[in-house]
């Protein structure tokens, strides 16, 4: 399962409930910024999306750990825009391409997925899909199903971006694996925060890499 | 300049005011032939010729249109000189060959312009000032270069003396003296004559014969690296003006490749068949001197921009200017270039995007120094030089995304100064779990002196959202504060 995971050329991730978008755009920007040290990461979506999440906020972005240097942002007119900027990017050796699939677009084509898997395993990149528009049918290798999860800190103080993932599912193994994570800014890294389920407590040292989980 | 188009039946001249009169500048075919000729007073062509029509002279429409047929011109040749009021400089250097040669060249200029209804006349010599005197007074159509001004001297000796550009004084004293042909001075001591007829005219006489070089400034700068290719038959599809681009593209490659520079900004010419030129310009992000990367982004703009290449009657000419150019800093290659980071690529990438897409569409998050924070973003199409450090307890103070305009929302707050209890938001009830603030951020009173003071509250909701808020206004002020969402945390 590990295996199949790390090289699954095309991920895909959704938010478990409506309001859970913006956790599950963070997840998989932080499992971009976790999934390679270095690299280009490419994040293409429709200018739809950001009317209803609002724009990337630099100094934000800065505080969640990520390198502005890494990431270019895409503005796609449409959706359409979007997914070819996203497959250009696959072209880059080792890439990392994020497609948002707005909750107003069309149903994404199984051909439009499969062309992201070949391109992806051609030049040893990764395809990302961040899934908004609540279907379900896919070509992906690995489903996320992300929620937020209330942070841990003291008194009614934040914590660090706590979230809760599912693993939906897993063409090379058993799926239906749930794991509570927390983002580590400095580390770029999820962690499985101490006591937070029997799967860390199981693993021993808690540290959760996005292409390798742990199986259940 | 006559416009064919607007050319009435009857013989007609145009006048302009010179000194205290009027007087013909020009007259069409028929006019002259009836007796008229330029500079003649407008009364005495009235008195001789009742039936001419005659217009006054728009010097500005003149000279716009004398622009348009230079830059219809530029099919010929990047280097076009306009010389007001109805002259055209072409230097054709290396350019003769895609027309079948000098004499091709001419002939077809001069056949396309008739054919669109101007009377033009052309002539090809070693110098603009012999050109211009052989195109004015019917002089040989091609001066070969030979190499020594005497072969110039022979051509030129039969043609007036007017035809070397000169001053009216000159010309008349030239006159007054019986020096009717350039022959007559061709062997005139030079500094007797340069002190009878002036210095300007011993200048023209020796531009004329290629003894001094001659400056002229083209209408647009002539680019330091150029390909220029003539289609055979006009090209109407997309792609086969593309296979033309390419193979002006690998001309254009293989001189940056000569130079040692690769271009920074193409500028793309397409010439219609319909006397309008398509231009297009293309920005790279680093120096390029390979086809492909500049083909693809080619393609992607004209993809973007179909109507560029939407010619009725096709594509006849294509040209390529390197407009600018950088060194290349020759690196080596890389043999196994998956393994890591791929600068260059990267870069083709985002210039690719960025043509297709537009340039305000891709682009790096950049911190700008600003006190709103709705105003701290910027968006570069070049990585930022440094990033800051997140924060140091992993709890990050600002939202991953911003609303441009913060949305308002309903809050109940149970102290005056506190953070919500409860808010609505997109008509949902949220109930606030934990908070942390305020984080007053006051108004830039300087610019938006009606601005109210801003208390930002990072809150989280029972299933663990963040939202960052802000409540606008303070309780004692006359207005009662009210209260913002503007940003969302992942």
């Amino acid at each position: 399962m590990r295996a199949a995971a790390a090289t699954a050329p095309l991920t895909e991730a959704y938010p478990a409930q409506p309001g859970d978008a913006l956790a599950a755009s963070a997840f998989l920007l932080g499992w971009a910024l976790a999934a390679r040290p270095k690299g280009l990461i490419v994040w293409a979506a429709p200018e739809a999306e950001a009317g209803e999440n609002g724009a990337w906020c630099a100094q934000g972005l800065a505080q969640f750990g990520a390198d502005a240097r890494r990431i270019v942002f895409v503005r796609g007119r449409s959706q359409e825009d979007a997914l070819w900027a996203s497959e250009q990017a696959l072209e880059v050796p080792g890439a990392i391409s994020v497609c948002v699939i707005a909750s107003s677009s069309k149903p994404l084509s199984l051909s439009a997925a499969r062309r992201l898997i070949l391109r992806a395993q051609t030049h040893d990149a990764r395809a990302l899909l961040l899934r908004l528009d609540g279907n379900k049918t896919s070509a992906a290798w690995t489903r996320w199903r992300i929620g937020a999860e209330p942070s841990v800190a003291e008194g009614r103080l934040l914590g660090p971006p706590r979230f809760c993932a599912v693993l939906d599912r897993n063409r090379a193994g058993p799926a239906g694996a749930s794991w509570t994570v927390e983002w580590n800014a400095h580390e770029r890294s999820f962690a499985e925060p101490a006591l937070a389920g029997a799967v860390a407590a199981a693993a021993g040292d808690g540290a959760v890499d996005p292409r390798r989980p742990r199986a259940a | 300049m006559i416009r064919a188009g607007r050319a009435p039946r009857e013989p007609f001249a145009v006048y302009a005011k010179t000194g205290n009169a009027f007087s013909l500048t020009a007259v069409c075919a028929r006019a002259e032939a009836a007796g008229l000729h330029p500079g003649m007073a407008l009364a005495d062509a009235r008195a001789m010729r009742p039936d001419v029509a005659v217009f006054f002279a728009d010097e500005a429409a003149d000279a716009a249109l004398l622009d348009h047929i230079a830059a219809w011109c530029e099919r010929f040749t990047p280097v076009v000189v306009l010389d007001p009021p109805h002259g055209l400089f072409l230097d054709v250097t290396g350019c003769t060959h895609l027309w079948g040669g000098e004499d091709g060249l001419v002939r077809t200029l001069v056949q396309r312009l008739n054919a669109q209804g101007f009377t033009a006349h052309a002539a090809l010599a070693p110098t603009p000032g012999a050109a211009w005197a052989c195109a004015r007074f019917q002089g040989p159509a091609i001066l070969e270069d030979s190499g020594d001004a005497c072969a110039t001297a022979q051509a030129l000796a039969p043609l007036p003396v007017a035809a070397l550009r000169l001053s009216e004084d000159a010309d008349a004293f030239l006159k007054r003296l019986g020096l009717k042909t350039i022959g007559h001075i061709l062997n005139a001591p030079r500094a007797p004559f340069a002190a009878r007829a002036g210095q300007n005219a011993m200048l023209r006489l020796d531009q004329a014969l290629g003894r001094v070089r001659e400056a002229l400034t083209p209408r647009r700068p002539p680019p330091p690296v150029f390909a220029l290719k003539r289609l055979l038959e006009p090209l109407q599809s997309l792609d086969t003006v593309l296979i033309a681009l390419e193979a002006a593209c690998a001309e254009l490659v293989a001189a940056l490749d000569r130079r040692g520079m690769g271009a920074t900004v193409i500028a793309v010419s397409l010439f219609g068949v319909d006397a309008k030129t398509r231009q297009l310009r293309l920005g790279l992000s680093r120096p390029e001197r390979a086809v492909k990367p500049i083909l693809r982004i080619l393609r992607e703009r004209l993809n973007a921009a179909p109507e560029t290449i939407d010619a009725e009657f096709g594509i006849e000419a294509v040209r390529l200017d390197a407009v600018e150019l950088a060194a290349i800093a020759a690196r080596p290659t890389d043999l196994a270039p998956r393994s890591g980071a791929d600068g260059e690529a990267e870069a083709r990438l985002i210039d690719a995007l960025a043509a297709r897409l537009g340039r305000a569409q891709v682009g790096y998050a950049a911190i700008r120094d600003a006190h709103a924070p709705e105003r701290a973003n910027a968006w570069s199409l070049a990585p930022p030089d440094e990033t800051p450090p997140p924060a140091a307890d992993g709890v990050p103070r600002r939202p991953l995304r911003l609303f441009k305009r913060a949305q308002p929302i309903e809050a109940l707050a149970t102290v005056p100064d506190g953070p919500p209890l409860r808010f609505r938001w997109r008509r949902v009830l949220r109930t606030v779990a934990r908070a942390e603030g305020p984080e007053r951020i006051a108004p830039n009173w300087l610019k938006a002196p009606e601005a109210r003071t801003r208390d930002y509250y990072r809150v989280e909701d029972a299933q663990g959202r963040r939202y960052w808020v802000y409540r606008e206004g303070l309780f004692d002020e006359r207005e009662p504060p009210r209260w913002f969402l503007h940003g969302l945390f992942g």
